[in-house]
């Protein structure tokens, strides 16, 4: 009897069931461990002195375990980084509503895949001054106990981020802290600028403005939108917003080399300005950079240089023929 | 005696009146499965979805007051119409494990472990995911692994720091001490799914310096809708 082809079997036979095991481990074993959904991302509602009210958020257990929620009310502010930070802090920061708010009790069990209703009430005292408020909700599972020795543990929090407006008489103040390029010349586009806008009113804005770009005559060449997504600034904080000038084709396949070989819209000395606030109280900025695209210039020249080439040798080729045609002739 | 028209078409009044009412309550309603939901709707006579290499782009006829434009102001937007429409908005966030350990420290080798953040959103703004800590790397009698300043760690000096890696990462460049104040490690600017971003964190310790001990931390991830 062979005994080799039933041996050969059973370890293809194990084989295939630690693989099995493996694949069944990684599994349910590489799960996340926190894995919540909270909506709204933003509220934003419109207030009066003296309203109690509720915001009903709602979570969503991900996971396949029940979790233990714990929430907490934090203020927010802005900083004044190029990316959207929001600095989320115990002390109350101008126009907080970090005290209008209480979320439920810590505690409540979501179970695994159900979403639940989670109220905050909200409280407006009498005395809200008018303009716009802000707090945000961050909800998470139940904290860790303790830090366990020799490891790092780390928690994962949502949070919802909650805009009020009290009716009234407010301030719309909008200021231009800086407006920059990177660059002070350029070979081609994009010009990357940089503006940074401080809301110095008593409102939540949403600055939706122009760059416009002019030539050294002055004619507009371009105008390019500001905060076309539409992002809100706190009272009393900055944000920067960045705006490209780039070709319409930047985006395309190839479009780097286009740009890079494409003679721009416009070039020499550019003055760009940017303008915020209202009509009555708005601000200016402006400044300038070159634009100079020095490869279509070269390749152009190059063009030129080889063409000049050609005709002065066409040129010569002429008049070497034309003495011998006429020595022919004699 | 002549009946009322009232009366006289009673029956036909009210089947007429239910007729109307019970499509209105059937189009205004959800309609949502175990892998779907259907949040808004409309009957309109038309409309079609374009598409090019860059764009795509929803329309329908017959919508009254869905002007493509919003109307917008300082401080407010409107945007009008059926296919302004949208649900609110949402964001999940999955952390791949909770607890990173960077073992026995050797000044021959950078002791590494990383984990991973996955953030999906509906928000046409984004998020941010920010990275914050309750102090130091420290032992039991507060001594402290020094956070990197250089922007990488070394084998052979005591530095620690976290790198991150993914299409949204804002770390990806250089090793970053994890700190108090906070520092965005993740961000995106429109709706976006599953995306994930590694974080790595890293510890190493010079042959002299360093007491030797269990060094511990608490690191917290806040995730946030851009607004």
């Amino acid at each position: 009897m062979k005994t080799g082809p039933i041996v050969a079997a059973h370890i293809k036979m194990i084989r295939a069931c630690l693989i099995f095991f493996v694949f069944v481990a990684v599994i349910f074993f590489s799960r996340p461990v926190y894995a919540l959904t909270i909506t709204p991302v933003v509220v934003r509602r419109d207030v009066k002195p003296g309203e109690v009210f509720m915001v009903s958020l709602q979570v969503r257990n991900d996971l396949n375990v029940s979790v233990s929620l714990s929430s907490e009310i934090k203020s927010i502010s802005q900083s004044p980084s190029t990316n959207s930070v929001v600095i989320f802090s115990d002390t109350p920061s101008f126009h907080s509503a970090i005290s209008w708010i209480k979320s439920p009790k810590d505690g409540i069990i979501l179970e695994p895949g159900k979403t639940i209703p989670y109220p905050l009430s909200v409280r407006v005292p009498t005395a809200a001054e008018p303009g716009g408020w802000s707090a945000a909700a961050l909800v998470s599972p139940k904290p860790l106990i303790a830090t366990s020795e020799g490891a790092i543990q780390v928690q994962e929090k949502i949070a919802t981020v909650l805009l009020f407006s009290v009716p009234g008489e407010v301030v719309v103040q909008e200021r231009i802290k800086s407006f920059t390029t990177d660059k002070s010349w350029y070979m081609n586009l994009p010009v990357k600028f940089s503006l940074d806008y401080l809301n110095n009113g008593t409102v939540h804005t949403t600055p939706m403005t122009m760059i416009t770009i002019r030539n050294w005559r002055g004619k507009i060449v371009s105008e390019i939108p500001v905060n076309q997504e539409l992002r809100t600034v706190l009272p009393k904080n900055e944000r920067v917003f960045i705006a490209s000038w780039r070709m319409p084709f930047a985006n395309d396949a190839f479009g780097l080399i286009k740009t890079l070989l494409v003679i721009p819209p416009a070039w020499g000395k550019m003055t760009a300005s940017v303008t915020v606030g209202p009509s009555v109280d708005s601000q200016t900025a402006t400044l300038t950079f070159w634009l100079i695209p020095i490869v279509p210039i070269v390749i152009a020249l190059f063009i030129i240089f080889i063409l000049l080439l050609w005709y002065r040798r066409a040129l010569m080729r002429l008049r070497q023929s034309a003495p011998a045609e006429k020595d022919s002739e004699r | 005696m002549k009946k009322s028209f009232l009366r006289k078409n009673f029956e036909q009044i009210i089947l007429v009146t239910l007729l109307l009412l019970y499509p209105a309550k059937l189009f205004a309603s959800v309609m949502s499965s175990t892998n779907f939901a259907i949040y808004v709707d409309t009957v309109s006579v038309g409309g079609l979805r374009s598409t090019s290499t860059n764009f795509g782009l929803f329309d329908n006829l017959a919508d009254v007051g869905g002007s493509p434009t919003s109307s917008t102001s300082t401080s407010y937007r409107v945007d009008s119409g059926f296919i302004a429409s949208s649900p609110d908005p949402s964001i999940t966030a999955n952390l791949s494990t909770s607890n990173i350990s960077l073992g026995t420290l050797s000044d021959s080798a950078v002791r590494t472990d990383s984990h991973t953040i996955t953030v999906t959103t509906n928000s046409p703004t984004g998020y941010t995911t920010t990275m914050t800590t309750d102090g130091n790397l420290r032992d039991c009698c507060g001594h402290n692994i020094t956070g990197v300043g250089d922007g990488s760690v070394s084998a052979g000096s005591n530095e620690y720091g976290i790198r991150t890696s993914g299409s949204e990462g804002q770390q990806n460049s250089s090793d970053i001490a994890p700190s108090a104040s906070g520092f965005v490690i993740a961000s995106a600017s429109g709706p976006i799914t599953s995306s994930q971003t590694t974080i790595t964190f890293k510890a190493a310790m010079a042959s002299a310096g360093l007491t030797p001990g269990s060094y511990s931390q608490s690191v917290t991830y806040t995730t946030v809708g851009n607004f």
